[in-house]
């Protein structure tokens, strides 16, 4: 515990991090409390600027902004750590099979990984939403992780295939215990440490993609989401190209900014928790 | 000799498989545009052989065919070089569309790689030379913020910053109204002027992942074997600087070449912000407009660009690494 909080003291900006991701994450959990209800239009308060009553302002329908960043929160929270969570179960399973399973196995999943490695991400990710559909945050979230999970099952592979070759693993299957033991007893606790700060890694990336999608207009439109609000913001409502409308195109920046920014932060502060060669080191 | 042939051989089934993909699944999905034309059509009361024949000379599908033959019939098509015609623009072929958009995004993705390339390796070696200060920490946090904050939320700020703001840059395009596209001075000014928010946006975005690899990398070559004999015979400091940063500079190369690919990528975000006619906007016009062969022969070029990059950067690697033997 108190080397946790040396890693915190040391670097400051971690704790900005962690702070930053803990808002969001009570943004999402307690907005649907919040705000149970879609924000309410007032055509008597179009961009009206920050107030005691609309935190943000309003945008181009007379809606608190506040509101909808705080609705937003959850959906992009939530297909963020869907997808991310995706991505590493997948990765991880193609690389503990490749590494782990022996040549035959190896090759088929490599050549396969290869080609996802090759084919451009983020177009996959928009074909597969055009031609699949979009029908809820679990499809979303399997799409984004779809694309993404080459490197991370290329990294797990060679990590397993050398410490498959470490004594301690020949020792146990020496000894006779079964090998799906050693897998899940030896060689997975060994991975941990990479999968842990892979998964804040993943995280940053289904935020880009998911967002994106719905930057793009690829989506259909029913969810709050601040890509919407992106989109509005610089094509519709002409919020763009009027300084009257600052805060409808700022606040959804800045709230991903903010989020990228925290997770980045937090994953740096989790590195140093889970790599024990960092602690020594700055 | 024999390697390259294999590399050449593997790749071409590699992009082939990728098409093959491509286009089952944009025909097996429910609603294809074919059938919605087709269907359409047959509301207004043609005959079936009449509608199929009016998708066909339209969209250069045949929709009541099996979906095996459609795609023998594809397969040949593509070996003539054809990827057939746009939807939105009925009639015009998709290559046409490809060519006249490719230039814009090569050149500024080009661009913008290679700027922030060397301002993501100037900063690495500093960050790296730095280790134990405060400054280290500062360009590694900044960098990995940067790369983690979305092309479209940068384009979008740099816009609003220098478009609206600031009256510096424009907002669209790629070239003024004044000038014409050709080998000439103005042109050439004024293509540039327009590239400056796109490329700063690739730079802005690209130069973080370059800062902590070749950070990585500088740390890791400082305390290889080579560099101790190197400063233990007393060799002057350009000297020892020089071995490091070629050295530390070698494993980036394989990735310069498949960032080209994330960058193409990336430029539907980008190229669709700033309206510039490349293959980004191209991709981003298709898919608003669901003009499907468009997004088939756009990720089909960005593949392929990716995979003959790949091929590149592992054949140079080899010469330029005297330790890769092949």
């Amino acid at each position: 515990m108190k080397n946790i909080w040396k890693i915190f003291t040391r670097r400051p900006s971690r704790m900005v991090g962690v702070v930053l991701l803990l808002f969001f994450i009570v943004l999402a959990i307690f907005g649907p409390i919040m705000y149970p209800h879609p924000a309410v239009p007032n055509p008597n308060q179009i961009y009206a600027p920050p107030s005691w009553a609309h935190f943000l302002g309003t945008d181009y329908a007379g809606r608190d902004i506040w509101e909808q960043i705080v609705q937003g929160a959850q959906n992009v929270l939530y297909v963020a750590f869907l997808g991310a969570l995706f991505t590493i179960i997948i990765g991880t399973v193609v690389g503990l099979a490749a590494g782990y399973l022996g040549p035959v196995v190896d090759n088929i999943l490599m050549r396969i990984t290869d080609m996802f490695l090759t084919i451009p991400s983020i177009a996959l990710t928009i074909i597969l939403a055009v031609t699949i559909g979009l029908s809820n945050n679990i499809v979303m979230a399997g799409i984004l992780s779809f694309a993404s999970w080459g490197g991370l099952a290329r990294a797990i592979r060679s990590m397993v295939l050398s410490i498959k070759s470490r004594s301690f693993i020949e020792v146990s299957l020496g000894l006779g215990i079964p090998r799906w033991r050693v897998l899940f007893r030896d060689v997975l606790p060994n991975l941990m440490p990479y999968i842990v700060v892979h998964l804040m890694l993943a995280l940053t990336s289904t935020v880009y993609g998911e967002v994106g999608l719905f930057f793009l207009g690829v989506v259909p439109f029913n969810a709050a989401n601040w890509g919407v609000m992106l989109n509005y913001a610089t094509g519709g409502s002409g919020a763009m190209y009027s300084t009257q409308s600052l805060m409808f195109l700022i606040s959804p920046i800045l709230a991903i900014v903010l989020l990228q920014t925290g997770i980045v932060l937090t994953s740096d502060a989790v590195n140093a928790i889970v790599d024990p060669r960092l602690r020594e080191a700055k | 000799m024999n390697k390259l042939i294999r590399r050449v051989v593997t790749s071409l089934i590699l992009i082939f498989v990728v098409a093959t993909l491509t286009f089952f699944l944009i025909r097996l999905m429910p609603g294809s545009p074919y059938e919605v034309l087709y269907h359409q059509l047959l509301m207004k009361g043609m005959s079936q052989q009449q509608a199929a024949d009016q998708v066909r000379s339209l969209l250069n599908a045949t929709p009541n065919e099996p979906v095996i033959l459609q795609y023998f019939q594809w397969v040949v098509q593509l070996f003539h070089g054809s990827l057939g015609n746009s939807i939105a623009q009925t009639g015009v072929p998709v290559t046409q569309l490809i060519f006249n958009a490719l230039p814009w995004t090569l050149v500024t993705v080009t661009m913008g790689l290679f700027i922030s390339f060397f301002i993501g390796i100037f900063l690495g070696v500093i960050s790296a030379s730095k280790r134990n200060s405060w400054v280290s920490g500062l360009i590694d946090n900044a960098s990995s913020i940067a790369h983690a904050i979305p092309a479209y939320v940068t384009a979008v700020a740099l816009l609003y910053l220098f478009n609206v703001v600031w009256h510096v840059f424009p907002s669209s395009g790629a070239y003024g109204i004044t000038v014409y596209p050709g080998v000439n001075l103005p042109f050439i000014l004024s293509f540039m002027y327009h590239m400056v928010l796109p490329v700063g946006t690739y730079v802005l975005t690209g130069l973080g992942s370059w800062e902590l690899a070749m950070k990585a990398t500088t740390i890791t070559v400082t305390n290889d074997d080579f560099m101790m004999a190197a400063r233990l015979r007393g060799l002057r400091h350009s000297t020892l600087m020089s071995y490091l940063g070629w050295n530390s500079i070698l494993p980036l190369f394989t990735g310069f070449m498949l960032s080209l690919g994330a960058m193409f990528g990336g430029s539907v975000f980008i190229e669709s912000t700033y309206s510039f006619p490349g293959i980004g906007n191209l991709f981003g016009a298709a898919i608003t407009s669901r003009d499907y062969p468009v997004m088939e022969g756009c990720f089909l070029l960005t593949t392929t660009t990716i995979i003959v990059a790949n091929v590149v950067a592992d054949l140079m690697y080899s010469k330029l690494d005297p330790r890769i033997v092949d």
